[in-house]
């Protein structure tokens, strides 16, 4: 294990950036965070001190071209494979990645946009040094699992960062810093202990939460669709595809779309299969405690708790698959 | 290979079949992409209109069919209504082939029975005129088609060659001046015609309330879940599993589907 001190973060990172692209929480100008390229002088914001967005906004723009015609030819917008450094998502989010993965990567037809901002991408993933009232990592997987999604795990210890390379890359990347010594490793070990809830059972979350609880109703009644559950949502991957005209020809893009819209599943018809509140809030749910554990193996929600403080209605995921609304 | 990026096709001739839908024949624009393709029955394509959008469409011609391939388009919103006013020779983007197909290796040996209604029959044309072409294969082919008026039935320039390898029994919910033909529901039709399900697998496609009551007639036949093939409908955008739109419980519509039969459809939530 490696040390960083906070005050050596903007030399890090400049050293870093001599080889790869950093992208790391940055100010949006108001009161948030949000994953960019981070432009000479900036300063990463990785300290706790304000709420991070999703890197979700990075790995798949809310809007994103896929290809333009011209001259009646397809011209393909897929983006250059570059080699980049993510810096200062939390642990959790670097496992939503590997739920991204298993979207995106697997099968026969791998998404080459997504491929091309993660083949070469070195996770530096943080475990925050404040565990935020919002966050249950432990409650969706186990958390010491995750950092095998990450090149190196920056545990937060107030003025330092130990830094644990995960993977011979992690290790290259951090060579030049000075080394942890024990108690520091001690201590990081610690930190993270403190996000961890022991075994989850997936099968007993499944079974709270069937298809036909009659709890759903109840469940769903506050949400007003406003959708921001999942926009937040560092693991929700769902999109829309759609067209627009260009000065000589058109473009399709890609944009943020989610399963709590009513035109999600309204089909040309006029039928919907998931007709209101309460089809769509079971669906957000079963989507990632049910439908992708039984697709690749892995809970789709990672416990970063973002839904949980971006609803408008307090609506919160923890009591529905922890059982208090769903028993 | 990118997934997302359409193959561009032109219309070479387009039918009308009924007074909502038409039938698009299309040739790849790339030799090398005509000479690549190949697909099963049942299996689906994304048309694009650019700069409109993209949409659904089962293709309904079969692989038999050798150097283009067809789609029906039923005109109901957006992609569609521009689709109907395309003209022959325009240029569209198609991906394709996508999803999975109609087990038909598995039936080799059997008795087909066919059931659709309205727009149902454009994934069933192109299993039946596959099974057709390779008769020697199967038992006893028999199609029953009905829709709402004699206007509505589409493909009626095929039927004298479906009839040559199928019985076939068409009938309509309201006949006009020129139909001689029966007049009632394919559900009603299917339970006088009563064939046996004795070695048979039955394919019904077609509007929801048909299928429902054309199950009830099969059941009462003695049809096991399993040898019941549908087709079922979820709105899509990427055809490939990944926008996360078309699943019903973990599958995904167009991945794992279109193709299902009863006993798949039994297992997942009755929500499509
Ligand atoms: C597997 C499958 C096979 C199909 N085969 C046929 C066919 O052979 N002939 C036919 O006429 N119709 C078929 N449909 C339905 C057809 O896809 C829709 O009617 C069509 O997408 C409506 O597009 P629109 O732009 O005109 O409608 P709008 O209501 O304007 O829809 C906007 C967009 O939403 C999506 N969408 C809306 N409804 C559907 C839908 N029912 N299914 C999938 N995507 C939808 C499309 O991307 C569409 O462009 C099929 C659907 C599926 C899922
Ligand atoms: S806590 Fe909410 S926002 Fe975070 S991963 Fe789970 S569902 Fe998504
Ligand atoms: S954020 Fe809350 S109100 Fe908005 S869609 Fe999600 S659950 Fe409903
Ligand atoms: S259409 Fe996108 S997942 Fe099926």
């Amino acid at each position: 294990m490696k040390l960083l001190p906070k005050s050596g973060v903007a030399g890090f990172i400049k050293e870093l950036s001599k080889t790869r692209e950093v992208v790391a929480p940055v100010s949006d100008g108001e009161s948030y965070a949000v994953f960019k390229s981070v432009a000479p002088g900036e300063t990463p914001i990785i300290d706790g001190s304000r709420f991070i967005l999703s890197p979700r906004s990075w790995f798949m723009p809310g809007y994103e071209v896929l290809f333009e015609t011209k001259d009646g030819e397809i011209v393909d917008k897929t983006p250059e494979t570059k080699a980049y450094a993510t810096i200062g998502l939390y642990l959790a989010d670097a496992h939503a990645l590997e739920v991204f993965d298993r979207v995106f990567l697997d099968g026969d037809k791998p998404d080459p946009y997504y491929n091309a901002r993660r083949a070469d991408n070195a996770i530096f993933a943080l475990v925050p040094a404040k565990k935020r009232w919002s966050v249950f990592w432990g409650m969706t997987g186990n958390v010491c699992d995750w950092k095998k999604a990450c090149d190196v795990v920056m545990y937060d210890l107030g003025s330092e960062f130990v830094m644990e390379p995960m993977t011979d890359r992690g290790a290259e990347l951090t060579k030049s810093l000075a080394d942890a010594d024990d108690s520091k490793k001690a201590a990081a070990d610690a930190l993270l202990a403190r996000y961890d809830e022991g075994e989850v059972d997936v099968k007993a979350i499944g079974e709270r939460l069937m298809w036909d609880n009659p709890k759903w109703e109840e469940v769903s009644r506050k949400c007003v669709a406003c959708g921001v559950c999942t926009y937040g949502c560092p693991s929700c991957s769902c999109f829309d595809m759609r067209d627009d005209l260009k000065c000589g020809g058109a473009e399709r893009y890609r944009c943020l779309d989610s399963c709590q819209h009513a035109d999600f599943t309204l089909m040309g018809s006029g039928y919907n299969p998931r007709p209101g509140r309460m089809p769509r809030t079971r669906q957000r749910l079963l989507h990632k405690f049910k439908y992708q554990p039984e697709q690749f193996g892995m809970i789709g929600c990672v416990g970063c708790g973002r839904c949980v403080e971006l609803c408008p209605v307090g609506i919160d995921i923890r009591k529905i698959v922890g059982g208090k609304e769903t028993k | 290979m990118n997934p997302y990026k359409p193959m561009l096709a032109k219309i070479e001739k387009i039918t009308v079949e009924t007074p909502d839908t038409k039938t698009f024949k299309v040739v790849f624009t790339d030799p090398e992409d005509a000479a690549n393709f190949d697909y099963k029955p049942g299996q689906f394509q994304q048309v694009s209109v650019f700069g409109v959008g993209e949409c659904t469409f089962c293709l309904t011609s079969s692989p038999t069919m050798k150097g283009y391939i067809e789609f029906s388009a039923k005109k109901v919103g957006v992609v569609t209504s521009a689709l109907h006013e395309a003209e022959e020779g325009d240029i569209i983007g198609i991906r394709a082939p996508l999803g999975n197909h109609f087990p038909t290796d598995e039936w080799k040996g059997k008795n087909l029975l066919f059931a659709g209604g309205g727009i149902g029959m454009a994934p069933m044309r192109s299993v039946l005129n596959y099974c057709l072409a390779h008769k020697e294969d199967y038992g006893k082919i028999t199609v029953i088609y009905g829709s709402r008026t004699p206007a509505d039935l589409s493909y009626k320039y095929e039927y004298d060659e479906w009839r040559k390898g199928a019985d076939v029994y068409l009938t309509v919910d309201a006949g006009d001046d020129s139909w001689t033909g029966r007049v009632g529901h394919v559900p009603g039709y299917l339970k006088e015609l009563a064939p046996s399900s004795e070695n048979t697998v039955a394919v019904t496609c077609g509007p929801p309330i048909m299928i429902k009551f054309v199950l009830q007639e099969l059941k009462a036949l003695g049809f096991e879940d399993e040898n019941i093939y549908t087709t079922l409908e979820m709105k899509m955008k990427c055809g490939i599993g990944k926008c996360g739109r078309c699943n019903i419980g973990s599958k995904f519509v167009c991945v794992d589907g279109p193709v299902f039969n009863y006993k798949e459809i039994a297992d997942l939530p009755q929500e499509f």
